[in-house]
């Protein structure tokens, strides 16, 4: 059984998902770093002697890393990500409309019209939310526009745009010229908030690849790595 | 333990916060939300996946919602190991029956 973990993770947390796995029944159990796997399963060669930044924006953790020769260089992990941006729209949500939502409704707004930039090219219609309102206590309906959530979100987005700069910073110029001419990818699922490859490309001067299907980026990749058990070094035994 | 037939397969698990995928045999076989429905009263698992999302924000005191997961790690050991066991076992649904080829 191959799993994948986030690369910021510590030895007792490392422990604590292979002891799951053998619990749940499993006999072998292989342990493979998220950026490593996402950068598999979006089609990159990661063996080559060839620099790519690979950004995973996923529910609990931000990961960004750079890879080469099958290992990763330097990278950034941080604890804000998918989750995060649903507490932003949630609080956002309580502070300025006084209506207290469900998580899951919240996370609807996110789907939804979750942006982030204040202006976009298509923007999605304005989405219409229930929860209860603080005042009254009475169930109530609002209706929020795109440029409003990517507002709540600015801050959270601000902290990923400082992790990716602090990455960037931290890369061998070697590997920065490749990264120059590649540009980044963009995967998880917070690579479908409208406007977050804009953003980074705008901040970056870089260019930004969103991988195909990003959701299933990090599992498409942990399989192939599953058929080459014996053949990739960087899978944790 | 009946799960013991499945060791002869080989799966690819991404354990997310927000989402737990499976891969075997190439496939994307289960993508279900990384969320578990617990009974308090008998402390068994009543559902995983999407059922138990459905769930969550819904529960009246006898059942709680865990997401085992926190900020891509795993927060509730108890819970995670009764979610992959919960998600492994999606993959045939008859239980243990599954015989390979």
């Amino acid at each position: 059984m191959v799993i994948c973990i986030p690369s910021g993770i510590t030895e007792v947390e490392k422990r604590a998902v292979r002891d799951s796995a053998e619990h749940a029944g499993a006999k072998e159990v292989y342990l493979i770093h998220e950026p490593m796997a996402a950068a598999i399963g979006i089609g990159i060669d990661v063996e080559e002697p060839m620099g790519n930044m690979i950004i995973d924006i996923g529910g609990g953790t931000s990961e960004i890393a750079v890879i080469a020769l099958g290992g990763i260089v330097c990278d950034q992990s941080i604890r804000v990500a998918g989750d995060g941006f649903t507490n932003d729209i949630w609080d956002y949500m309580r502070r300025q409309h006084n209506i207290l939502i469900g998580e899951r409704s919240a996370e609807r707004i996110k789907i939804e019209v979750g942006s982030a930039l204040p202006e976009l090219e298509n923007p999605p219609p304005d989405f219409a939310v229930h929860g209860r309102d603080l005042m009254t206590g009475i169930p109530k309906e609002i209706t929020v526009s795109y440029s409003e959530i990517a507002h709540a979100l600015d801050k959270s987005i601000s902290k990923v745009e400082e992790a990716i700069l602090k990455a960037l910073e931290m890369t061998p110029p070697e590997l920065s010229a490749d990264i120059y001419r590649t540009g980044i990818y963009l995967t998880g699922g917070g690579a479908l908030l409208r406007g977050l490859d804009q953003r980074i490309a705008l901040k970056t001067k870089l260019p930004v690849h969103v991988a195909e299907d990003p959701l299933r980026a990090v599992v498409r990749g942990t399989g192939i790595a599953l058929k080459n058990i014996g053949r990739f070094k960087f899978l944790i035994p | 333990m009946g799960l013991f037939d499945f060791l002869t397969q080989e799966i690819a698990i991404d354990l997310g916060t927000a989402n737990t995928l499976i891969i075997h045999n190439d496939k994307v076989v289960v993508d279900e939300p990384s969320i578990v429905a617990i009974d308090r009263m008998t402390g068994k698992v009543i559902a995983v996946g999407k059922q138990a999302m459905m769930m969550h924000g819904k529960t009246h005191e006898n059942i709680k919602t865990v997401r085992p997961l926190k900020d891509g790690v795993i927060a509730d050991f108890d819970a995670a190991e009764h979610m992959i066991r919960g998600m492994i076992k999606m993959l045939s649904p008859k239980g243990s029956l599954l015989l390979l080829p």
